[in-house]
């Protein structure tokens, strides 16, 4: 039996950070899957998460080619947004300052297909920044595009504020054979 | 490369019905679980609400954010200080014959020391117009490591031939 899911980096924060970057992912996989237990510091109640990606070993890409279709539900109402032309891409959420002081949210991320050079790039995001003590808190999920057709080599992981100390983030590659 | 994505149990439904299914001993020794379900209850009641509970607590220390579609209206709902998990609707004896809902929860960092979030998608399956989709987004108040995840569907049990497996997934 192949091993088809490969954990390919783990970042834990020593210190607060506003991103983290994944660099150098081989092209030997079919998809991706990115795991985030953190927090934000920023003084809100939760914060928006946020991705950028680059190509070719290149610098992350932060031009206007990002685009995002949203559906979340804060607990008392669904809704459904869309960001377009963004410099980076709107992508889960995270508990942020006015959370508990031991709140992590969770963004689950799938990159389908990442290492294609034909095609457009999507990512998926299950988004989770429900707090201890209802400040605030929501479901979500993002569907969300970078146009570019180059293969995958970095993913950044941005919020508003800082990602806090402890927050981790695993890189899990998945083979289709 | 070592194996991460490891089955660690399965539960299968046998006749009688069961009013839970049960992990217990989980080991510490993961990063995350994954919990994939395949359901359907025993009653005819309107609802089969899907609940989790970890290391047997059900005092009111979770909280629920949830956005669901029903195939002709969207909400979303909380529960504050619940007695456990919340995952959605499945589906009853009365939806259609042989069909099950379907539920995948995941668990980040299940044990470190910070409260435990869990996300889950939970999906009722019927060849008929009310059917359910479900996005929850839950946090159980508790430093504790998890070591036993038990799963549930409110006031009801467990049809036969539901089944439920539960994995670990490693980062190294």
């Amino acid at each position: 039996m192949p091993t088809t899911y490969d954990p390919i980096a783990t970042q834990t924060l020593g210190s607060d950070s506003n991103f983290i970057t994944f660099n150098s992912i081989a092209n030997t996989y079919t998809d991706l899957i990115v795991v985030v237990n953190g927090k934000s510091t920023t003084s809100g109640p939760a914060s928006d998460c946020y991705v950028r990606l680059a190509t070719g070993g290149g610098a992350i890409d932060t031009g206007n080619n990002y685009s995002t279709t949203r559906v979340q539900g804060d607990g008392s109402a669904a809704y459904s947004a869309r960001t377009t032309s963004q410099s980076l891409a709107q992508a889960g959420g995270v508990p942020a300052g006015l959370a508990g002081a031991n709140d992590r949210g969770a963004n689950i991320y799938h990159f389908m297909n990442y290492a294609n050079t034909s095609t457009f790039k999507t990512f998926i995001t299950r988004g989770n920044s429900t707090a201890s003590n209802q400040s605030y808190g929501s479901a979500s999920l993002d569907v969300s595009l970078w146009r570019n057709t180059g293969a995958i080599t970095s993913i950044q992981f941005i919020t508003n504020g800082n990602y806090a100390s402890g927050s981790v983030f695993t890189l899990y590659g998945i083979k289709a054979a | 490369m070592p194996n991460t994505f490891i089955k660690i149990a399965s539960v299968t439904v046998g006749s009688g019905g069961a009013s839970s299914i049960d992990f217990s001993s989980i080991p510490s020794t993961y990063t995350d679980l994954v919990v994939k379900l395949s359901y359907r209850t025993t009653d005819a009641t309107n609802t089969a609400t899907l609940i989790s509970n970890f290391n047997n607590d059900t005092a009111g220390n979770y909280n629920n954010r949830f956005l669901f579609g029903t195939g002709s209206s969207t909400g979303s709902g909380n529960y504050t200080s619940n007695g456990s998990n919340y995952h959605g609707y499945g589906n009853i004896s009365t939806t259609t014959a042989s069909t099950f809902a379907n539920a995948e929860i995941y668990i980040p960092n299940y044990a470190g020391s910070a409260f435990k979030s869990s996300s889950a998608d939970n999906v009722s399956e019927n060849n008929a117009t009310a059917a359910n989709a479900t996005l929850s987004a839950n946090i159980w108040n508790s430093t504790s490591a998890i070591n036993r995840v038990t799963l549930g569907v409110y006031a009801q049990n467990f049809a036969q031939y539901s089944t439920a497996t539960l994995y670990g997934i490693k980062n190294s």
